[in-house]
């Protein structure tokens, strides 16, 4: 059994980054990449479509928040159920009660971005797999995107700063996407009142370092055997390799 | 289940992860890949036997989940980008790729001081 779920990223929509599908296999939930959106969009001042470029985007990150949120976080997800992220991620909460194994496989914001946040925030403490560079350099970029933001505005202290009532804001919001646009007019300077709306998960950059202190580490062609949930260690004994050499070859002839 | 990470080029230490499952068998998960070796960075080792043979290891996966955002971007010589980049200013280009390249030049060249204004 065999199941992909892209919850970001281009097999999503039309935009590639940020990156998270999630994979499942044998019933372990694998999430391949944990980006962080761009929280902050370059303004084209410019251009006429700015405002709506502005307002797509939180939409777009605020979906993609709240599925990855319902993925990771879904036993501790004390929360009333909200109607709005239900019908949006009813996909993903049916197959996908909470993530087993990360992967991350670049060190940029667009690949491993959001996972300080997930794991420091939403109880993603599933083992993290990446490379020592990746760590390194996710780590880097983390931390310089936490400092920024935070210098610039107030997004939230060391604590989950989100109020029942601004939850239900999102929901309201989530509940109908096409009006979603709408209610932030374009006209009146949207810009503080976008930059200020709540909702950019930004990690502290303690929780950064925290967070990528506990993603493992391997070396490439370091292979790492890993055991399901409920089941022992699984080992690959040289006859299955043969066994299976001598199948794909027998299928190439 | 066993993981393996194998490089992928394009940023220091991106990785291709190649999982395998006894139920479901292999799976790849190659997303943003460089085939070509830059000068910071050796190319994926997806392609890198000679004639653009597909490393053995990765080869015939029963699932490949991959992208195509740059396949339809033809990229430039290094020379010509090599030249282009020592000409710029301002620069948001790989800081590793420029601090490498910038050491590289004033080692041929050293008419000008290297002057970091921040930490690599």
């Amino acid at each position: 059994m065999l199941t992909f779920t892209p919850l970001s990223g281009a097999a999503k929509s039309e935009r590639t980054s940020p990156l998270a599908y999630l994979l499942q296999v044998d019933d372990i939930n694998i999430l391949l990449d944990c980006g962080s959106p761009d929280w902050c969009p370059e303004s084209h001042s410019s251009t006429t479509e700015s405002d709506d470029d502005a307002t797509e985007n939180h939409f777009h990150w605020e979906r993609y928040c709240d599925k990855l949120r319902e993925c990771v976080a879904n036993n501790c997800y004390n929360g009333q159920v909200r109607t709005a992220c239900v019908l949006l991620t009813i996909d993903v909460l049916r197959i996908a009660p909470s993530v087993d194994l990360v992967l991350l496989s670049h060190g940029d914001l667009a690949h491993s971005g959001l996972y300080p946040y997930a794991h420091s925030r939403w109880g993603l403490n599933a083992p993290a797999y990446s490379t020592l560079p990746v760590q390194a350099m996710a780590r880097i970029a983390a931390t310089e995107e936490a400092e920024g933001i935070r210098d610039e505005e107030d997004v939230g202290g060391t604590k989950e700063q989100v109020s029942p009532e601004s939850e239900g804001d999102i929901s309201m919001e989530d509940q109908d996407p096409s009006n979603s646009p709408q209610e932030n007019q374009p006209e009146e300077s949207p810009q503080p009142e976008l930059r200020s709306r709540k909702g950019k998960y930004v990690a502290t950059p303690q929780e950064v370092h925290d967070s990528f202190d506990s993603v493992n580490t391997l070396r490439y062609s370091q292979p790492a055997h890993l055991s399901g949930r409920t089941r022992s260690p699984i080992h690959y004994t040289p006859q299955s390799q043969l066994i299976r050499a001598v199948l794909q070859g027998g299928v190439k002839v | 289940m066993t993981i393996t990470p194998f490089n992928a080029g394009h940023t220091l230490g991106g990785t291709i992860w190649k999982i395998r499952s006894p139920a479901v068998g292999t799976i790849v998960y190659a997303v943003n890949m460089n085939h070509m070796r830059e000068r910071h960075l050796d190319g994926t080792v997806l392609i890198s036997g000679a004639g653009g043979a597909v490393f053995e290891s990765l080869a015939r996966p029963d699932l490949l989940i991959t992208d195509a955002e740059r396949a339809n971007v033809i990229g430039s010589r290094r020379k010509d980008r090599d030249a282009a980049l020592i000409g710029m200013r301002v620069s948001s280009t790989p800081v590793f790729l420029l601090a490498h390249l910038v050491f590289r030049h004033h080692h041929h060249h050293p008419l000008f001081t290297v002057l970091f204004t921040s930490p690599l």
